[in-house]
């Protein structure tokens, strides 16, 4: 059992003045029998109005409003949240089986699980399967901001061999679900000071495992899991809407430390 | 009847002007067209439209429990009748709406069921659609010319009035409806179906909105009225797609959504009419599996047949698909709108043994259905008749009770050879009428 204590901030300048923006904002972490939120505060500015809101995957969030003119949107969240992870896993739901937009096979991403396979003569279904698979795709993998967008689907960075931690979450949902075993997105913040992160959990043994393949390493208690979903699609953190015609320019800012 | 076929062409000419058209997206290039109106209509009897009606009825209230079903406790897939590849992988299924429960528990509020009548009687349904089936427009207003142009045939000939579409449309808004206004959402008057959307709204007494009218507030649905008074809206017949009903839910890009939309709805705050997600029954996957709802969910054996179906995805299916690929039509069941569709005599036998890969490589994506000869129907063509080939689409209101609409949409192929009527493939319409006795 861990306490950790959160700062999110998110910055969004707008060259321009809009108007009539429509918000939404999730980074309330997640409540369930693993992670629960001791504390939680959150400015949003400027906004006319904001609700707290949940959808269909069980992800929380803050939906809000702008109708004037401005030209940026700050939002700051601080909490407390205990992470456990002996507590019990939520259930499997049966679409993180298939295939979502982000996370379509192609033969290149066949490919990888057949040499995968081959390498290590067995098909890849348990921890340490995918802890083998992981690494490999950890080695050939190159981390690298700016060499993907937020559109570029998994089979689209494999071939590119490199990206982000949406890319290598995305590749590597991809080759789980592949493989047999249903995998989901996961979006939240680790130890440490930085942007968010994206990571992946993998249904094991009746339960929810996290890996994080940016990082070679399962996730542990000190992970914040914010959002899930089948892809990145379903997973962000912050989406919106506004009038106007603006070039916009956004910064993540995330702190995360232990309260021992 | 003579008298219809005189004035067929003014009709044609009238609905022009009122702009009774629909669009056709295809090869990237959208085409706009008149429907052509033909004045023969399709006579249904009075015990026959009382049979369709059971058999509809029927068939939507097993549909509706099988979205309440999935997008709640999912007991169907649990117990075996429904693989999961084919509710969870399917395009039309949105984990967005996962637990929702929408006002009266209500999904499909406006079915529109296509059937087509083989030569020996009996009726087959082809499709069902649940997400924004359109059409109930263009026979009202022809029957409304028709009436106006020879009011002698309607005076001689017992037809059900089928003028009251608009008061079970207002009449399922109403029982739906949370608090307040009914609108109808269009994207707009560049809208294809903008004829339809805004003949509804008047009919129906609901006001027709622009995305722009719409906004959300303290988690209510709010319709904007330049006297600065706020109206809330209890019930939304939107005519927009699901996944640009709401930027901040689905597609992000979208700006004829309504941003925040889904939220009211999930909290009951307003009611969509059809409820989104509905695209998970009515693929032509499902499609197969309707008669075992009926039989799942009712306890009851499904009165309306479905066109004999071979679904890929079970070996024994597909062997005899395989074997048996030149006499069947095989679709895929991601495309809509009769794309998509092959039937195998048409293929030469290079492309028949290419089909076969295709759909031994992905079985999960076609279905094959054996080739029904469904009626023809006598076509107005010069001084003449000729026959062409017709289907029905069954308009299946449900409110406070399920009932079907007494006409429907009686679509033509204009090529004597298609057994196609889709109308985005080109073809035209016909009234049809409901004996009274």
């Amino acid at each position: 059992m861990k306490r950790l204590r959160f700062r999110y901030e998110m910055r969004l300048k707008l060259d321009r003045s809009v108007w009539d923006h429509h918000f939404l904002i999730r980074c309330r972490p997640m409540e369930n029998a693993r992670q629960h939120r001791e504390e939680m505060a959150i400015t949003i500015e400027p906004a006319d109005f904001i609700s707290e809101v949940r959808d269909g995957f069980g992800n929380e969030g803050y939906a809000g409003s702008v109708r004037e003119l401005h030209d940026s949107l700050l939002v700051e969240a601080r909490g407390v949240v205990r992470e456990d992870l002996s507590g019990i896993s939520d259930s499997l739901h049966p679409m993180y089986r298939f295939p979502s937009a982000y996370t379509m096979p192609d033969e290149g991403i066949g490919r990888f699980l057949e040499e995968t396979r081959a390498e290590r003569k067995q098909p890849c279904m348990d921890k340490e399967g995918l802890s083998y698979m992981m690494n490999r795709l950890y080695g050939r993998f190159v981390y690298s901001p700016g060499a993907t967008t937020v559109a570029t689907t998994a089979a689209e960075a494999l071939i590119l061999g490199q990206g982000v931690c949406q890319d290598y979450a995305h590749v590597f949902i991809s080759l789980c679900r592949l493989a047999g075993v249903p995998a989901r997105y996961v979006a939240g913040m680790m130890l440490g000071e930085g942007a968010s992160h994206a990571w992946v959990e993998v249904w094991l043994d009746g339960g929810w495992q996290g890996m994080d393949p940016t990082n070679n390493r399962l996730a542990d208690e000190t992970y914040i899991k914010l959002t899930h979903g089948r892809d990145f699609g379903d997973g962000s953190i912050d989406r919106g809407r506004f009038l106007g015609f603006a070039g916009q320019s956004q910064e993540i800012c995330v702190k995360v430390e232990e309260i021992i | 009847m003579r008298d219809m076929v005189e004035h067929m062409e003014g009709i044609n000419r009238l609905m022009a002007r009122y702009g009774v058209k629909f669009g056709i997206y295809k090869n990237r290039e959208f085409h706009e067209q008149l429907f052509p109106f033909d004045p023969l209509p399709r006579v249904i009897t009075k015990e026959e439209f009382a049979y369709l009606q059971k058999g509809l009825s029927q068939r939507v209230e097993a549909l509706n429990c099988f979205l309440a079903d999935v997008y709640g406790e999912k007991k169907i897939v649990r117990d075996g009748v429904i693989p999961e590849d084919f509710i969870f992988s399917s395009k039309g299924y949105l984990p967005q709406c996962e637990g929702m429960m929408p006002p009266k528990k209500i999904y499909s509020h406006i079915s529109g069921i296509d059937l087509v009548q083989a030569k020996d009687g009996t009726w087959y349904i082809l499709e069902d659609n649940l997400r924004i089936p359109s059409g109930a427009s263009y026979p009202m207003i022809a029957r409304e010319l028709t009436r106006q142009a020879s009011p002698r045939t309607f005076m001689k000939n017992h037809v059900v009035d089928n003028r009251n579409y608009a008061g079970m449309l207002k009449e399922v808004m109403d029982h739906v409806n949370t608090g307040g206004i009914n609108v109808v959402l269009t994207p707009g008057r560049y809208n294809a179906a903008f004829f339809e959307h805004s003949y509804l709204a008047e009919r129906s007494g609901a006001i027709l909105a622009m995305p722009q009218d719409l906004y959300v507030e303290n988690n209510r649905l709010y319709y904007r009225q330049y006297q600065g008074k706020q109206l809330q809206v209890g019930t939304v017949y939107r005519r927009i797609s699901d996944e640009y009903l709401d930027p901040l839910c689905f597609e992000p890009g979208t700006l004829i959504g309504v941003p925040g939309i889904m939220d009211v709805y999930r909290s009951g705050n307003v009611a969509l009419v059809n409820a989104p997600g509905n695209g998970v029954a009515d693929d032509k996957g499902i499609y197969y599996f309707v008669p075992h709802m009926v039989k799942y969910y009712l306890g009851e054996e499904a009165i309306l047949k479905n066109a004999p179906t071979y679904l890929a995805f079970y070996e024994q299916d597909r062997t005899f698909i395989l074997e048996h690929l030149e006499r069947l039509v095989v679709k895929d069941v991601s495309e809509a709108g009769g794309y998509g569709v092959v039937f195998g005599s048409d293929l030469t036998k290079e492309k028949r043994e290419e089909l076969k890969r295709t759909i031994a490589g992905d079985p999960r994506r076609f279905i094959a259905q054996e080739v029904i000869d469904f009626i023809d129907l006598d076509i107005v063509e010069g001084d003449g008749g000729v026959p062409r080939k017709a289907d029905l689409r069954a308009f299946v209101l449900s409110g406070e009770t399920t009932r079907v609409w007494p006409s429907g949409l009686t679509r033509f192929s204009r090529n004597p050879d298609s057994f196609v009527v889709n109308s985005s493939q080109g073809g035209g319409f016909k009234d049809t009428w409901v004996l009274s006795q």
